[in-house]
């Protein structure tokens, strides 16, 4: 043969796999091409246990009737096997390994450390005008790339499954956090709403206020304590969500002054807020946990304050592209030797002790959402007081958003000391009393309550409520069908509907805004939460 | 049987009354030239009238009696008819697609047998097909085909059965207990190859790195002495056309067709990247070394009637002197009946049960079962 051809014909093969980075289509693309050149009809890719008489048949162009199938394995004669490339002609041999088919020769292209390719013909010797040792130099580069390319595959699947394995896990984990939030908030739910219906209704003797009033404080630590803990939780499995959006600062920080001014009024402690004016301070955070740092920073401040003392509010600009925001307390301080168990979980210090109620594991959680939300965190502290900080870097926005509320559908507004009808559709009866007393109690609403989604939609339908506060967790027709089917509804569409769960991940309440509802009120209801998301959801959009 | 454009409908319905009185379950291919396609309708209706299964192709002429003949139509009748299958809209689908299709309609039966394809001329990726078939069919059978069309390369309805007339199909049917077809260009190879280095489909427009029609033009003044210019390619190119070689049997003729104005040069059939590259010289009109060997080929065969297929792009090459080939060829092959038609590509294999490859300018012949 004439070397050039060859060395071309080499090349031609050589560049048909080139590229491929699979095993399988690589030996398929090879196999397809030798038969195209050799005009063999038939051919097999066979891997070879070392010292083994058994193949396994890994890729097979041939006829369907030859019975070779794709993982046979196959017991053939060792003259057929082992060796060098070569061309076989023994007829009886081909037909004791290939009984029921009529091959009468074969060319043997071993694959070091692989296998070998078998190509099958009815002629004879003379069909083959060249040396079957002419492909050596082609397959021992084939033989280098099978072995990257199974290389590849390996570690790929490898990667795949460790992937798996951890979504599993992460899933396993997330289902349990959410299960979990779900069980223990469902009786708690109890606990505050018909505390809070004894507190309301009366009448009460002051003692039994008092006792009342215990609960309700028990119930609020208990749930502070689930809140945290499951939060924990969630960060210690990896299982937080954040939604990071552009948040000014100085509106989150007002946010948390409702609150930490209440609290602080409870303790004597005046909370001051002091923020650069007309600065917009816009950074890249979850608003919701940006509030919560700023709330476990300041109760902190307000609790281990000494009486009458005062907590000041700082956000400022600490370098250009950062901005930091300060709570600082007039307490006692952290003593030296204490500084450095600050965050660590369930340490409380010596605290508890003092009767200052707490879990320990507020900083750290405070920490954890700092972090990941890219910020730093840290203190100073000496005897006539402590500052907490952290960080967020700024983010360069012309346009500052503004907080935005979802807003109920445009409606027509009600006269001016009408009361508003609200529709409850709640399929647990102690949920669905609590609400009623709530409700109208405050003189201000008047109650329908459905129990089931079918009921709760006919009404809506007959009675036009203003707002509807849906159950998402109902027998049969859900809360979210419930509220896909008064979306769809000309006389219903119009109507806010406020989710209502035990089911608070944020998972949960970033579907229920997706799927139309207006806002989340988790279980167990505050009333003043409640109050404040239906007043929203009645007021007009323009 | 012939029919002449003169004959009326009865002629062919009274032909075939008599042949399915003796053959319950058969059929009949046709093969119908391109100036007188307005016989298929009257086949076609008389096929479903007289319930008869029909197969059939249209191509630039035919072949009957030792020579081309621009009219007419051929009926060849099957005594049973195959398996087959005509699949339109090629451009649709991929091949894998078209090939579980075939793979699907055809079971081999015990014992060698012969799957013929027939594809529209401008179906751009035979070669492609052809490949995904082998993958889906292997040796399972012998392959032999031709591609349909009119002269013209321009586009039409080529392909039918009896109830559809169709364009950019695949018309497949199954030739049982037959060996297969034998083939032969006879086209000599010059010694010099080169690599087809850039390549798109069936047009190849660098070859070692450089314009394809200017290497085209160097191997074609150096191996054969004649000096191809972008005024004379149509007359030329023709007589000298590529041929893709492999590691062994005879090269792959490709016939280039077009020339583009960035010298790429368009073939008839794809050229694959990378592929090795000679430039032939076609057969010397008089040399019936060709024909004489395909004769020798079919010699043991017994049967009456052998289909054939005259390349287009050959009558071409040959001139007037293509008649006399044909006429030698039959002369080989009495007292067996040579029919067939001019074809504008042809698929087989060099060997039998090979690989079905893409070819042009060569003659194809195979036994008709009776």
């Amino acid at each position: 043969m004439d070397p050039l051809r060859h060395f071309a014909v080499l090349y031609d093969l050589a560049l048909t796999t080139a590229g491929e980075t699979r095993a399988q289509p690589l030996v398929a693309r090879m196999l397809q091409r030798l038969m195209y050149h050799t005009e063999f009809p038939c051919g097999l890719f066979l891997e070879v246990e070392p010292g083994s008489a058994l193949a396994r048949v890994h890729t097979r162009l041939c006829r369907r009737q030859a019975a070779l199938v794709e993982g046979a394995t196959l017991a053939l004669p060792e003259e057929l096997m082992a060796g060098t490339a070569a061309l076989i002609d023994d007829a009886a041999l081909l037909k004791a390994a290939f009984p029921t088919s009529e091959y009468t020769l074969a060319l043997r292209l071993p694959v070091a450390g692989h296998g070998l390719f078998l190509l099958l013909n009815q002629g004879t010797r003379e069909v083959l005008s060249f040396s079957p040792t002419v492909f050596d130099p082609v397959l021992a580069t084939f033989a280098r790339t099978l072995g990257l390319c199974e290389q590849a595959e390996r570690v790929q699947q490898a990667e795949r499954e460790a992937r798996e394995a951890a979504e599993a896990a992460n899933r396993a984990k997330s289902e349990f956090l959410s299960r979990m939030s779900h069980e223990l908030r469902t009786p708690l739910n109890v606990i505050f709403g018909v505390s809070q219906l004894l507190l309301l209704e009366g009448p009460l003797s002051a003692d039994q206020r008092r006792d009342v009033e215990e609960i309700l404080g028990a119930g609020e630590h208990l749930l502070q304590l689930i809140n945290e803990v499951l939060d924990l939780s969630k960060i210690e499995a990896g299982a937080l969500s954040l939604t990071m959006e552009e948040v000014s600062l100085p509106a989150a920080v007002s946010d948390a002054m409702a609150l930490l001014g209440v609290m602080g009024r409870k303790r004597g402690v005046t909370v001051v807020e002091s923020v650069t004016r007309g600065e917009s301070f816009l950074v890249h955070a979850d608003r919701t946990r940006l509030k919560q740092v700023l709330l476990n920073l300041g109760s902190n401040a307000i609790k281990y304050n000494r009486p009458e003392g005062e907590v000041r509010v700082r956000a400022a600009r600490s370098r250009p592209g950062t901005v930091r925001v300060s709570v600082e307390d007039t307490g006692y301080g952290i003593e030296p030797e204490k500084r450095a168990r600050i965050f660590v979980p369930f340490e409380r210090l010596g605290a508890e002790r003092s009767g200052v109620e707490g879990t320990g594991i507020g900083l750290v959680i405070t920490r954890r959402l700092v972090e990941s939300m890219g910020g730093t965190i840290g203190f100073e502290s000496s005897p006539s007081g402590t500052t907490f900080w952290f960080e967020l870097e700024e983010v360069a926005s012309v346009s500052a958003s503004p907080l935005s509320t979802a807003q109920p559908a445009s409606r027509v507004p009600r006269q001016a000391g009408a009361r508003a009808t609200l529709l409850s559709i709640e399929d647990n009866p102690v949920n669905q009393r609590l609400l009623q007393g709530v409700l109208e109690r405050s003189g201000r609403y008047v109650f329908i309550g459905a129990s089931d989604a079918t009921v709760g939609v006919e009404l809506a339908r007959a009675r036009h409520p203003d707002v509807i506060l849906m159950d998402l967790n109902l027998p049969g027709l859900d809360g979210f069908a419930a509220r896909r089917l008064l979306a769809e509804l000309p006389e219903t569409r119009d109507i806010p509907v406020l989710a209502i769960s035990a089911g608070a991940m944020p998972g949960d309440i970033s579907r229920a805004r997706s799927e139309g509802f207006v806002d989340f009120i988790a279980k167990p209801i505050q009333v003043d939460r409640l109050y404040e998301a239906i007043e929203r959801a009645l007021q007009p959009r323009p | 049987m012939f029919i002449s454009p003169e004959s009326g409908p009865g002629a062919f319905r009274e032909w075939v009354r008599g042949w399915r009185a003796q053959h319950q379950r058969g059929g009949v291919l046709s093969l119908v030239a391109e100036r007188d396609d307005e016989l298929i309708a009257g086949l076609q209706a008389t096929c479903r009238e007289e319930q008869v299964p029909l197969l059939g192709g249209v191509f630039p002429a035919l072949l009957l009696g030792g020579a081309f003949r621009e009219r007419g139509a051929l009926v060849l009748p099957f005594t049973q008819m195959p398996p087959s299958l005509l699949v339109e809209h090629l451009n649709e689908r991929t091949p894998e697609e078209v090939a579980q299709q075939v793979e699907a309609r055809f079971s081999s039966r015990p014992g060698e047998s012969t799957l013929f394809l027939m594809f529209d001329a401008l179906v751009p990726d035979i070669g492609t097909l052809l490949d995904a078939l082998f993958r889906a069919l292997a040796d399972e059978y012998r392959y032999v085909g031709v591609n349909a069309g009119s002269e013209t390369f321009q586009p039409r309805p080529c392909l039918f059965d009896a109830e559809r007339l169709v364009g950019g199909a695949l018309l497949a049917f199954e030739l049982p207990h037959q060996f297969g077809a034998v083939l032969e260009h006879g086209y000599s190879v010059s010694p010099e190859t080169t690599a087809a280095t850039a390549t798109r489909g069936n047009r190849v427009a660098q070859i070692d790195w450089q314009p394809a029609l200017e290497v085209y033009r160097e191997l074609v003044k150096r191996h054969y002495g004649v000096t191809i210019t972008r005024e004379n390619f149509y007359e030329n190119a023709v007589h000298f056309p590529f041929g893709i070689v492999r590691l062994d049997g005879p090269p792959l003729v490709r016939i280039p067709v077009a020339l583009e104005p960035d010298g790429t040069l368009q073939c008839v059939g794809e050229v694959p990247e990378n592929a090795l590259l000679s430039v032939l010289e076609g057969v010397k009109p008089g040399d019936f070394t060709t024909v004489e060997r395909l004769g020798g080929q079919l010699a043991a065969t017994s049967v009456d009637t052998v289909l054939g297929f005259y390349c287009a792009g050959r009558r071409l090459h040959l001139g007037a002197r293509a008649a006399d080939e044909l006429r030698r060829w039959q002369e080989v092959l009495a007292p067996r009946q040579l029919v067939g038609a001019l074809s504008l590509g042809e698929i087989g294999s060099a060997r039998k049960g090979g690989y079905p490859l893409f070819h042009n300018a060569t003659l194809v012949a195979c036994p008709w079962p009776t």
